[in-house]
């Protein structure tokens, strides 16, 4: 009894998924430029510049300078 | 203990998320989609006896906008040879298709479908896709995007299959 209840449960979670893979052909909105994660690219590569500078010991990017931004 | 008829339905739903997509070897599924001047209805195998460039695109798709004046080109210029493009556009507002064309105009037949049906037959992978289909109605090559050297491996194709 209580093993088929696990089970019904299990299908009902597995019915009930709320995941819906965007198809290619549906990115249309997804494409426009407001829909980037940065807007100005210029900005946001000097902002990276600046964070790794100063946050050289966080690593991931490049080599860190002495904290001048100018590396 | 959980129970066979569960199970079984557990398998099923499994196994309804793979679908196939449409590769070289299989003949081309049939769709319905409409002219994008004038709706008039445009079945895929309507151009059967012919080479077929069946291209999915979008207006917002940046290689779509890349391969269309070389479409265009081979078009033109494999037309006479019993050739034809079929561009379904997949845009979700049809107006965005319609001012996409009207600063990238061609003279190849471009078809609308905006409910996906087509694109869903063939299991379309990414933007844009395009399927070369030989006279018997067999996709002969999927091409996947679009890069600067893809004319050249296009035209090859076309050019053997024509000459068949």
């Amino acid at each position: 009894m209580r093993t088929d209840l696990l089970g019904w449960c299990l299908g009902i979670a597995l019915l009930t998924s709320a995941c819906a893979p965007v198809k290619p052909w549906e990115r249309g909105i997804l494409a426009k430029p407001h829909m980037a994660p940065e807007t100005d690219i210029l900005v946001a590569s000097l902002r990276q510049h600046m964070h790794i500078s100063k946050e050289a010991s966080s690593g991931g990017h490049s080599a860190g300078g002495g904290g001048c931004g100018c590396n | 203990m959980i129970k066979k008829p569960l199970l079984s339905l557990l398998f099923c739903l499994f196994c309804s998320t793979s679908a196939q997509a449409a590769s070289p070897g299989d003949e081309a599924p049939d769709c319905l989609t409409s002219d994008i001047e004038d709706n008039h209805p445009l079945h895929i195998s309507d151009h059967r006896n012919k080479v077929v460039y069946l291209d999915f695109w979008a207006s917002w798709c940046p290689p779509c906008k890349k391969s269309f004046p070389v479409l265009d080109r081979l078009h033109r210029e494999l037309k006479a040879q019993n050739f034809e493009v079929i561009a379904v556009n997949l845009d979700e507002n049809k107006d965005d298709a319609l001012a996409f064309l009207q600063d990238n105009p061609v003279n190849f037949t471009v078809a609308y479908d905006g409910e996906g049906k087509c694109p869903e037959a063939y299991q379309v992978m990414a933007m844009p896709s395009s399927y070369i289909i030989d006279k018997n109605g067999v996709i002969r090559k999927v091409h996947l995007g679009f890069r600067d050297g893809s004319e050249a491996e296009i035209r090859a194709t076309l050019l053997s299959l024509l000459n068949n």
